[in-house]
């Protein structure tokens, strides 16, 4: 199970272990981290586990159901804008005229709570005029141009070099998301969930994951 | 009034196979039901989120029934009248939003009706008005899904009515309008109110569309469906008080639907 910020990324790396390991069949479930977090404690099945922040991994700590957590990969945030967005955006102080549909993650998630951290230290008011449950749903209204700007992951943005532009946030203000990762506590096919959190620290794995725009821990 | 045939006269399999029917639908209610914490029940629904989000839901349901009956009426009459061949095209689409996925069908309405959708645009550059992202677009996402059952149920009840009285009326002389009002339009007055029940109903649970085509902004396109979304992943007693006021909400629907139309029956 993994966040849906993972999606791309986390697909490619099944197939690498797969290949690597014929005998291993990786069955990927992508939700919001908050999602996963409830489909564990309703007893969902699974042998590893990354979200999206640390928050949802301490909870699962608490509630005893995954064991070995670490930090595999961090994420930041940047503005996207549509990439004929009339006048273009080069600043997030931009954001400061009312007139921009700006899109956000709901504060509930990650990068919506991120994206509130950066709005509030940063003294940012937006014209927010959807807080989306995910970043891909909120990705999508600017491929669309149906939004002038939107905070999303670095990750997102890179994805759709072509339709958006990435406008570069204030650091000071900017807080990196977590991506932790554990196994099952119950999980019998331990074996191969251990061998696939050591594929994770291999330096292929690392290489896919900065050209992917994570950064490392 | 000759009374109905029993039901222990059915055969066993019958039974049984109607049994697990009715359990198959009433286990999730018990389930509900049973995880609700009651004592807390009361102070989560007050809070602001689920006020703003009933709010918007009753209204904008509302709004599209009322829309749904004001367009689906004389679309299921015509469409009741239509015989020639394009009447199977015609059908086809209007029956459409009912088996598409909603959230197909919020963003066929985003392609369209969108900051930068074909009718769209122009909307935006010669008025300014953005539809998505608004209460009108909430509306707008509900009367999609909510509309083909107004003509549905019309165009049925209108394949039922007694020819007779037409044109019994139109040989005593009244005219096309006359006709309408005093005759077709108070005979289909079940169907009208069924249809339109059924589509406040639609409205009022309507999820994919509206979230796809208007967004997610409490207070403002946030609608019930789309707060229990949101709160299954933060506060599953709010989640759970959410739904059964859904519950409750639909429950009123079906009942108040019940006396109008099985009355006539």
């Amino acid at each position: 199970m993994a966040a849906s910020s993972l999606t791309n990324v986390f697909s490619d790396i099944a197939e690498m272990f797969q290949t690597a390991n014929p005998e291993a069949d990786v069955k990927l479930i992508f939700a919001g981290s908050g999602s996963l977090r409830e489909q564990v404690i309703d007893g969902a099945y699974f042998d590893i586990i990354a979200t999206a922040n640390q928050d949802v991994m301490d909870a699962l700590i608490e509630a005893a159901e995954v064991t070995d957590p670490k930090v595999f990969a961090r994420n930041v945030l940047t503005l996207v804008s549509p990439i004929d967005q009339q006048p273009p955006i080069s600043s997030p102080d931009q954001l400061r005229e009312s007139n921009l549909l700006v899109g956000v993650c709901i504060e509930t998630v990650p990068c919506g709570a991120l994206t509130f951290d950066y709005l509030t230290s940063a003294g940012l008011k937006p014209n927010i005029v959807t807080k989306e449950q995910n970043v891909r749903s909120l990705l999508t209204k600017v491929l669309e141009n149906e939004l002038d700007a939107a905070f999303v992951y670095v990750t997102d943005a890179q994805l759709h070099p072509d339709k958006v532009i990435s406008i570069p946030l204030l650091p000071k203000h900017l807080k990196a998301a977590n991506y932790p990762i554990a196994r099952s506590a119950g999980s019998d096919t331990s074996e191969l969930a251990l061998k696939f959190l050591e594929f994770l620290g291999t330096d292929k794995v690392l290489s896919l994951l900065i050209s992917y725009g994570f950064l490392l821990p | 009034m000759k009374s109905p045939p029993s039901v222990q006269r059915l055969p066993l399999v019958v039974r049984l196979a109607a049994s697990t029917g009715a359990l198959f639908l009433i286990i999730p209610i018990v389930g509900l039901v049973g995880k609700a914490s009651w004592s807390s029940l009361l102070l989560d629904l007050k809070n602001e989120l689920v006020l703003d989000a009933l709010q918007i839901s009753i209204t904008s349901s509302i709004a599209a029934a009322l829309l749904a009956v004001l367009f689906g009426t004389p679309l299921g009459i015509a469409m009741a009248r239509i015989t020639n061949k394009w009447s199977v095209v015609l059908r086809s689409i209007v029956l459409l939003p009912m088996i598409l996925p909603p959230v197909v069908g919020g963003s066929a309405l985003l392609f369209a009706l969108g900051r930068n959708g074909i009718f769209g645009k122009p909307l935006f550059q010669t008025t300014g008005l953005i539809l998505p992202y608004s209460w009108a677009g909430v509306v707008i996402a509900n009367l999609f899904v909510a509309l083909p059952f107004v003509v549905l149920s019309v165009e049925s009840g209108h394949r039922l009515l007694d020819r007779r009285y037409e044109l019994a009326s139109a040989s005593l002389g009244a005219g096309a309008n006359r006709r309408l009002t005093s005759i077709t339009l108070p005979l289909l007055r079940p169907s009208i109110l069924a249809g339109g029940l059924l589509a406040w109903g639609r409205a009022l649970g309507e999820f994919g569309a509206t979230i796809t085509f208007a967004g997610n902004m409490p207070g403002t396109t946030q609608t019930l469906p789309l707060a229990v979304y949101g709160a299954l992943e933060t506060d599953r007693q709010l989640a759970l008080a959410i739904s059964l006021l859904m519950v409750s909400l639909s429950l009123f629907i079906v009942i108040t639907m019940r006396q109008h139309w099985w009355s006539h029956r």
